[in-house]
């Protein structure tokens, strides 16, 4: 090369640099952009997510210890009239039965909004309360191995586990014909690992239609929230497994 | 820079496929557009050693290369999702690279001479692919993007494919300078491939697993 090559070398050179740069700072701001972003989003979907909980909690709590004692109260006051009218008598037993659903319903609603025993008991002690309540109103039976683990006393991980095992036993009931499902909750070094396995028909995840993602999707948002990957493993014919592993949380989300 | 230097950081390619393949059972469907491209890459390197050492010009399997990368990447595009919304600019794009190959190399150029054009034309229309698959992540990706594999395979192209396009660009418009000049400046390509196959390799490392791959927030 001579001296004229040797000088426009070196200004390719430096224009190769100087792209880099560009392009470095480019990628730079676009990571620090991505990860201002996340924290928002992250932020905005905490607060999102603990008022829809305590609301629902707060409703459930109403209907739990407000409405369905009151409806108990009618209840005894309908079986208490001594009526003489065979026709009475059939009105005042259909409204009691009525009254008899209507609580029924009531401890349903307050359940799936928020079950006491989540509240008072813990994750575990809810977890079996959804089994037995599946077990009993349902063909799907439920088998829950748990360890009590005092990371469990995190009642914001709490609450978001045992939503997800609820959209999962919904997703259950719903599509997988299942009879079983197994849900196994335990510590893998310094992460929490929760794992179902049902024994239903499977689904084909390139057969899933837009709609058909949103129970999945509230599943990846609760998982991601938590900081945790979520898989899930189905085959047509062969059951489905989720598996979800979250770091344990050092502070209250 | 010597041959055999230049064919060793060729070779770097190896890197990301022997990761691939140590990784091969826990990667997703929707990457083997980008591992074939890798293998491509590394027999491509290969066939040019190999044609270097016999004197031999390497223009026609880089020609060909250049299609087939071209087409791969864009389809890799496609299985990322990125035309979604735009179907039409996807047959667009692979239609528009396999008229600007062909013409370039059988109607105004010959197959035995390296396609600057057609070079700088896919280069270019990867690197703004690339970009755009990058805004997209920004709003979609709900975890860090340095552990993206999709992100650090387009930073990976960004950076082959820009100095891509300004070294063609060079070679069309400086055919004036010296040998030796023309090879210092490509000099820099192979550097910045060896570090790009290195980016690729750190990627592979990063593709989700295969059931991971089903929920990830674009895929839906």
């Amino acid at each position: 090369m001579d001296t004229k090559e040797i000088k426009a070398y070196v200004y390719i050179i430096l224009l190769v640099i100087l792209i880099g740069a560009i392009i470095m700072y480019f990628l730079i701001s676009m990571i620090r952009q991505q990860r201002v972003t996340l924290e928002l989003k992250k932020q905005n979907m905490r607060a999102e997510l603990n008022s829809i909980e305590k609301e629902r909690t707060r409703i459930a709590v109403d209907l739990h210890d407000g409405l369905a004692p009151i409806v108990s109260a009618i209840k005894l006051k309908v079986s208490s009239f001594d009526l003489a009218d065979e026709v009475d008598k059939y009105q005042q037993q259909m409204t009691y039965e009525h009254l008899d659903d209507l609580a029924q319903r009531l401890r349903e609603i307050s359940f799936n909004l928020m079950p006491v025993a989540l509240q008072r008991k813990g994750l575990i002690a809810a977890l079996d309360e959804l089994a037995s309540y599946n077990s009993t109103k349902r063909s799907l039976r439920i088998q829950v191995d748990a360890t009590p683990d005092e990371i469990l006393e995190n009642r914001h991980v709490a609450i978001h586990l045992y939503r997800i095992v609820q959209e999962i036993v919904h997703n259950t009931v719903k599509h997988a014909e299942a009879t079983v499902l197994q849900i196994a909750l335990y510590r893998n070094g310094a992460n929490l690992v929760l794992e179902t396995k049902d024994d239903g028909r499977g689904f084909d995840f390139e057969k899933l239609k837009d709609g058909d993602g949103y129970g999945l999707r509230s599943l990846l948002s609760r998982a991601d929230f938590l900081g945790g990957e979520l898989s899930i493993q189905s085959k047509e014919g062969l059951g489905t497994i989720y598996s979800l592993e979250i770091p344990t949380p050092s502070s209250p989300l | 820079m010597s041959t055999n230097l230049i064919f060793i950081l060729g070779l770097s390619i190896f890197i990301p496929v022997l990761v691939a393949l140590f990784r091969w059972k826990k990667i997703g469907k929707a990457y083997y557009p980008f591992l074939l491209l890798l293998v491509i890459w590394l027999v491509n390197e290969i066939i040019s050693y190999l044609l270097i050492k016999q004197k031999q010009s390497n223009a026609i399997n880089c020609n060909i290369g250049y299609l087939v990368e071209s087409l791969l990447i864009t389809y890799q595009f496609n299985r990322w999702q990125l035309f979604n919304k735009n179907g039409n600019l996807y047959y667009f794009l692979m239609v528009s690279f396999v008229g600007a190959w062909l013409a370039e190399t059988f109607l105004f150029e010959s197959i035995r001479h390296f396609a600057s054009h057609f070079i700088i034309f896919h280069s270019f229309a990867i690197t703004l692919l690339s970009i755009n698959m990058l805004n997209r992540l920004i709003a979609s990706e709900k975890k860090g993007l340095l552990r993206n594999a999709i992100f650090l395979i387009c930073v990976g192209f960004i950076l082959f494919f820009t100095y891509s396009v300004v070294v063609e660009t060079f070679y069309l418009f400086g055919l004036s300078a010296s040998k030796s000049f023309q090879k210092a400046v490509t000099a820099i390509l192979y550097a910045i491939n060896f570090m790009t196959n290195l980016l690729y390799a750190y990627a592979v490392i990063w593709i989700p697993k295969k059931s991971r791959l089903m929920f990830t927030s674009s895929s839906w």
